[in-house]
């Protein structure tokens, strides 16, 4: 094998290196992601395209510790070669956390308009609601009634089509 | 621990209760003051069976849901922009008017879907037409009458219309009047339709049914094809004896140059071999990747030249499946045998060609045939599968034999010969 031209630059370039974005929590960490990662967040992929992404990006409603969970999602969605099923396992570990964290990943998702992420998180609450009963589930999310008695007999009055 | 469900914000709060069936959104209203309306104002509203206690009498399920449907129509506020009920229950009933005037009034909906009960097929009203925000109408068992005024939907995307009472010419001038469609389905039509589709925007197209003719007039960005053609045996006949010199094939397929997946079942094949051979096609389908082709007559010679043409003219499909119909005439002269040398291109190779799957086998010479001819001129097959029919009547041994000898261009090849 003949050796290459050494003035030539352009005979084999050199990988690309994974352009990096920092991200900075509402507590003061950072996060690097990569840019075909962040690419998920619709927020990050219109300030990647305006070219204001080139510096730190700070993400003020989200404490360090969801944001890390948040950067590991998108990276992870962002790999290639992970069949479907492998993933939905995966979401689902993902998604197995108290209710406080499981709603910080909501919210982060929804402010960083992270379709996946936000459709996995509602989906998973969906599925703690669906078939319960209405004590049930204000035991599950903790919502204290706020009603007289005479206003939940107005409302079942008022939905007992749905109630029947 | 607090409440942290509360007071998320609202497009959350919909993400959530629309994942829900909407009996449970509607529920949600007695969990405290703060919920009492969260259902109400989320922008999709989808109806079916589930709504409502289950009962023996057809009667009853049908009152409760109507009910049902109704009261929540009434207690909800704010645009709704997708509607759908799905159910067997409701026949002709004019609620249905009702629930679509009022969608009409705001015009916001953007999805209407109606799967309604087969007995008796409801007339949809004519304020139907007047959603003019409509992306996507999926309309199933009823009938449709768009007014002579009608404009068309200019930002429908989407349109389904399985068994559907309207008349052809409506439904032609229906598709031809919404320019931004992408998506059409057509299956189940009450007669026999030949049908003109002029879409110059359209991507996938499904039909299914009974159809005499297909006419592709304008749809040159079609990526996506499949039909399941039925024909009555007296229509068959009748085009038998037509002999057009125009082939169907050349008719239909030259219209789609960008065809990316195309799927044929049924007398599609038939269909598309009326006529005469057009010899070798000026124009090659560069983008079909997939082609599915069922119940292909392998005995018809016209067939047979018709499928030749067709993956010949296709230099980069990956995947090919294709089923035999039914053996019914003893096999064909033989000097029409050796078409398979005469017809194909020399040195032709498929070079993306990954997949075969041969379903429904019979092992006669042309099916033979055309495994020699796939297996000689695939240089990167991965997996050829092929299942013999339930009615082989060749001997499967002798088959296997003959299979073993054919040249493969795929030292990868795997041949997987499926037992029933």
């Amino acid at each position: 094998m003949s050796s290459p031209p050494s003035a030539s630059a352009s005979s084999s370039p050199p990988p690309c290196p994974k352009k990096m974005i920092t991200l900075r929590s509402s507590d003061g960490a950072t996060f690097e992601i990569e840019e075909t990662a962040a690419l998920q967040s619709k927020t990050l992929e219109n300030m990647i395209h305006e070219n204001c992404a080139s510096t730190l990006i700070p993400v003020p409603n989200i404490t360090g510790e969801v944001l890390a969970r948040v950067v590991e999602f998108c990276s992870k969605h962002a790999e290639a070669g992970v069949d479907d099923e492998s993933l939905g396992a995966w979401d689902e570990e993902f998604v197995a956390v108290d209710h406080t964290t499981l709603f910080d990943y909501i919210r982060a998702a929804n402010f960083l308009e992270i379709p996946t992420l936000l459709d996995l998180g509602c989906q998973t609450v969906a599925d703690m609601i669906k078939g319960k009963t209405p004590d049930e589930i204000k035991k599950t999310f903790k919502i204290t009634t706020a009603c007289t008695p005479e206003e939940e007999e107005e409302v079942r009055g008022e939905n007992q089509w749905a109630f029947e | 621990m607090d409440d942290l469900i509360s007071d998320l914000p609202q497009s959350i709060l919909e993400s959530i209760l629309t994942r829900l069936p909407i009996r449970d959104a509607v529920k949600t209203s007695i969990l405290s003051r703060k919920w009492r309306y969260k259902w109400a104002s989320i922008t999709e509203l989808v109806f079916d069976d589930e709504c409502v206690s289950s009962s023996h009498d057809g009667n009853v399920v049908e009152q409760s849901l109507v009910k049902f449907i109704t009261r929540a129509l009434f207690l909800h506020h704010g645009p709704i922009h997708k509607f759908q009920v799905s159910t067997c229950y409701l026949q002709s009933c004019p609620d249905i008017d009702q629930w679509i005037l009022f969608l009409s009034r705001d015009s916001d909906v953007r999805e209407l879907i109606l799967k309604l009960g087969e007995d008796e097929w409801v007339r949809l009203p004519s304020c139907l037409f007047n959603c003019k925000k409509l992306t996507h109408l999926d309309l199933s068992c009823c009938e449709l009458d768009p007014p002579p005024r009608f404009k068309g939907f200019s930002c429908l995307r989407s349109l389904s219309l399985h068994r559907v009472l309207v008349a052809a010419d409506a439904i032609e001038n229906l598709i031809w009047s919404c320019p931004l469609l992408e998506n059409l389905a057509l299956s189940y039509f009450d007669d026999s339709l030949a049908i003109t589709i002029r879409a110059p925007n359209l991507k996938y197209l499904y039909m299914e049914g009974d159809f005499t003719d297909i006419f592709l007039e304008n749809t040159p960005l079609l990526l996506s094809l499949s039909v399941v053609m039925y024909m009555a045996d007296d229509v068959a006949e009748h085009f038998e004896l037509e002999q057009s010199s125009n082939c169907n094939f050349v008719k239909f397929l030259t219209r789609v140059p960008h065809l990316v997946s195309l799927a044929g079942r049924a007398y599609f094949a038939k269909y598309l071999s009326i006529g005469d051979d057009p010899g070798p096609l000026p124009i090659t389908f560069d983008h079909l990747k997939i082609i599915e082709l069922f119940e292909v007559s392998f005995e018809d010679m016209k067939e047979v030249l018709v499928l030749l043409r067709l993956i010949t003219s296709s230099p980069n499909l990956e995947e090919f499946s294709i089923s035999a119909g039914e053996s019914t005439s003893p096999a064909e002269a033989p000097d029409s045998l050796d078409i398979w040398e005469r017809e194909c291109p020399a040195d032709w190779t498929f070079k993306q060609l990954k997949v075969v799957k041969m379903t429904d086998v019979n092992g006669i010479p042309h099916e033979m045939d055309l495994v020699k001819f796939l297996l000689g001129s695939s240089p990167v097959l991965k997996t050829m599968t092929i299942s013999p029919s339930t009615y082989f009547k060749h001997d499967r041994m002798v088959m296997l034999i003959e299979l073993l000898r054919f040249r493969r261009a795929s030292s990868e090849a795997e041949i997987i010969f499926l037992q029933e």
